[in-house]
Parts: C-alpha cells; structure tokens; sequence
C-alpha cells in the first residue's frame, strides 16, 4: 500500500529509504513499529495488540513493510477497528515508504499468546483514536 | 488504503436501521401498552415482538457478524433484516416474511463459516443462536403463536451473548471440567426449548434450571467480576454484566414457579426480563466496543451513562412488581420509563460523538 503522497514529500529530506536500510537498521525498524503498535488496544480486553500476541510477524521485503496479524477469533467485530489503528501506525511512521497489513485466522489465536504478567484492562475501552497513535 | 470509507457509510446505515428497528418497535411497544399514539402503520402494536428481535437484534447481530467476515455476500443478512423490517411496518407480510427468511439463512450461513473456520464450542453456541433465530422466523411465517415460538426468538440473543462471553473469558482460562460443564448446561438448554412444544410447563421447568446454572456459571467465570474495580466504560460495562445475569436468575426463578404462560402478566414480565433485564443490558455494556468496531467513532465516557442503566433497571423492577401483584399502573409506568431509558441512552451515545467532535476531545 503507497503511503500518502504529500507526507513522502513532506518527509522527502530526512526520511532513509528503506531500501537502503541495513540490517541493523532494519532491525530498528520492526523495534519501532512494534513499540508503537503497543499504543493500540484490543477494545473488548482492554490489553495492547502486542502483549495480546495478535501481531503474527513484521518483517521487510523489497521496500514493503509487512505486518501479519490475527483476531481473537474469526467473529471478531473489533478486527476493522485494529486493522485501521494498525494502519495508521504504520502510516504515520517515515521509515516507511510501502506496507501491507494482512490478517491471517491461522494459526488459531489463544490465550497461550499472551505475554505472561499482562495486565486485562488496564486501559478501560477505546480511549484512542487514530490521531492519537499518529 | 481498503475500502473502509465505504464501509464505514453502509455501517453506519444499517446501524441508523437498526436504530429505526428499535424506535418503531418502542413505539409500537407503547401502543400496544394502549397508550393513545397515532398507530402510523395500523398494525395495532402487534409487530412489537417482531421488530424488536427482526428489525433491531437481527440486523445489528448480523451486521456485527458479517462485519467481522467482511464478505460481500454477508452483508445481505443485515439488509434482508432491513428491509424486512419496512415491510413488516408497511403490513406487507408475505415479502416481509420472504427478506426474514433470507436474512435468518444468511446469517446461518455466516456462523456456519465462522464455526468451519474455528470449530470450537463458543462458535458452535453462537451458531446455536443463529439457527434458533431461524427456527423462531420460520415458525412465525407459520403463523404459529407467538407465544409457541417466544422460546427461538429469546435464544437469538441469549446464546449469540453466551457464546461472546465464553470466548472472551478464554482470558479467565476457566478449567476444562467448567467448560464441559457450562456446554452441557447450554445443550440442556436448547433441549428444552424443544420440550416444550410437547409438554409446555416442564419444558419451561428445564428451562429455568438450566438458565439458572447459566447464570451462576457467567457469574462465577465471567472477568465482569474483576473488571468492576476498574473504571470508565469497563467499570460500566462490567455493572451491566453481573445485573443481566442477575436478571437471567430472577428469570428462572420465575420460570420454575409460573412456567412461561401463553399470555398475561406472568408472560410479560418474563419477557421483559429477558430482553431488557438482560439483552438490553449486554447492549449498553457494548455499546462502547461496538460503535468503535463498525464505524470508527469513537463513544467517550461520561458518568452520564449510568442515569439510563439505573432507569432501566429500576423501571424493570417496577414493571415486574406491576405484573407479579396485579398494579397496572406499575406496570405502565415501569414500561415507559424502559423506553425513556432506552432512548437516554441513544441520546447520551448521539450526544457524547456530538460534544466530542465540536469539541475535538477525544475522551474524558
């Protein structure tokens, strides 16, 4: 997915292509997103989509940014509202020049994903909006 | 960038339709109660029932599961329902009768597919729930009583809701025995809603036991129970729980002493307790979560919201008390202030999304 025109023009003088991102570089980059996709709730558990194990894989190739994701289960309703939060962090990140976001329903979500110690509802439901993130 | 906008528009339509299911089925509520209101569509109340499961349940459930599949085809059992409703309004029964049918299938095929895609418990007690829906719609074409079918219609949103609840309390990671146990209750309560086209009163009996064992186990698994201490819209959410469960006590209760009569004061307090008591409580508990999900408005928090959750749950009382000793003007009154509590809420909702966006603040 192209990001927005005017914000590559925008950003056209201090942004590094991502083509040319070394390795280490690119391993700041995934660092990043997934520091920042932290910043995004699960409305209905009240937990980040990281430490809820949604986020599957995040990885570059040929200049696009991939981000593999899954929902709790397939009837999820929430999955629009995580798919376009997860959006516009990848939107609003420099770095990045193209990305594509693809859900994936297997392997099957389950509790054994999240990360152990996590907090449920430490952040009462949904108090971010897209701006925010961004 | 995905068709969200698209989306979010035809959404937001049905979700207004939906919205319309309710307000007419309010209305038509009132009429029926004999409150001297211009009958718009002569229907003479008599499509309150209808509406307010076909026109408002169905559509925001169907709409809320084909936005989770986000299938073309899927979309079509949120507009039958729609459409549906129009026609029931207009008096057109057979064509009305035809987009409740197909809205019903739809929606059965889209459980189905969730259930091939993860074939787990509470997948199958949604789908529960969607065939139940189903077989109450068929009925009613039938044109068999109300009161015979009553029982599919109130399974629609009880096992769509018990089924969302067992998923979400994956997180309390209830022991295997529980889960056993709270899936065997479930089967029992579907057997009786079989029962009781056969033998009526111990069907309802088995029903009572059965929802009662629901209740308790909702109770003792549900994170409702720990999220209370928390605050904002999971603190709410959490209240509404734990009353639509208590409600869901009552209701059994009542179920063992009574059965569910063919009509009378006994059959509407039970209805009501069923679906305002619980349905429209785990409404207001999602309202939050839902509004976000479908539309990408985002509902802030506002303490206000407790005032239409303590009416509507106050009135229901005094409705019931009206019905269980005979004051019909407890009654009355009891269902007018539902109906205003229902509407405070959709205002405070409309209100809330209003102030936020002339105010730019994103939440409390």
């Amino acid at each position: 997915m192209a990001k927005n025109p005017d914000a590559c023009i925008r950003n056209n003088f201090n942004r590094k292509i991502v083509s040319v991102l070394n390795n280490i570089e690119v391993h700041e980059l995934r660092v990043n997103v997934i520091a920042k996709l932290k910043n995004i709730i699960d409305p209905e558990l009240g937990v980040n989509i990281v430490d809820l194990g949604l986020i599957y894989q995040a990885y570059l190739k040929e200049d696009v940014f991939h981000l593999v994701y899954t929902v709790t289960t397939p009837g999820c309703p929430v999955r629009r509202y995580i798919e376009r939060q997860i959006e516009a962090v990848l939107n609003s990140m420099d770095e990045i020049r193209k990305f594509n976001v693809e859900l994936v329903l297997k392997p099957d979500w389950s509790v054994n994903m999240i990360k152990e110690g996590v907090e449920f509802f430490s952040v009462p439901p949904p108090v971010m909006t897209v701006e925010d993130i961004s | 960038m995905k068709n969200h906008k698209i989306l979010d528009k035809l959404f937001g339509f049905l979700l207004i339709t939906a919205g319309m299911g309710l307000l007419f089925g309010l209305y038509t509520g009132l009429i029926y109660l004999g409150v001297s209101l211009p009958d718009l569509f002569d229907t003479a109340g008599a499509v309150h029932g209808p509406l307010m499961i076909n026109g408002f349940l169905a559509t925001l459930i169907s709409l809320e599961r084909g936005a989770a599949l986000e299938k073309n085809w899927s979309y079509i059992a949120p507009l039958s329902f729609a459409l549906a409703t129009v026609l029931l309004l207009m008096g057109s029964g057979v064509p009305g009768g035809f987009f409740l049918l197909l809205g019903s299938l739809i929606l059965v095929l889209i459980v189905c597919y969730i259930c091939h895609i993860q074939p787990v418990v509470y997948n199958f007690i949604m789908a529960g729930g969607a065939v139940a829906l189903l077989t109450g719609n068929v009925l009613f074409i039938l044109n068999v009583p109300i009161h015979e079918l009553i029982g599919w219609w109130i399974a629609f949103p009880l096992l769509t809701i018990f089924g969302e609840r067992l998923e979400l309390n994956r997180i309390m990671r209830p022991p295997k025995k529980a889960q056993n146990i709270f899936l065997m209750i479930i089967i029992l309560w579907i057997g009786s809603l079989v029962i009781v086209h056969f033998g009526r009163f111990i069907g309802w009996q088995i029903n009572a036991v059965a929802l009662i064992g629901i209740a308790f186990w909702l109770i003792r698994y549900d994170v409702a129970r720990h999220t209370i201490k928390s605050e904002k819209w999971t603190r709410y959410s959490a209240l509404c729980l734990l009353t639509g469960y208590g409600w869901l006590i009552v209701a059994g209760i009542m179920l063992l002493i009574y059965g569910l009569p063919a009509a009378g004061f006994v059959y509407d307090a039970l209805l009501h307790i069923f679906f305002i008591g619980f349905v429209f409580s785990m409404i207001f508990a999602h309202a939050a979560v839902i509004l976000p999900a479908l539309t990408g408005i985002i509902v802030p928090w506002n303490r206000y919201f407790y005032l239409p959750l303590f009416l509507l749950h106050g009135f229901l009382i005094l409705r019931v008390s009206g019905d269980l000793f005979y004051i019909l003007d407890f009654r009355v009154w009891g269902s007018y202030g539902n109906v205003a509590a229902i509407l405070l809420f959709i205002g405070g909702i409309a209100g809330q999304i209003m102030l936020s966006k002339r105010t730019g603040s994103k939440h409390e």
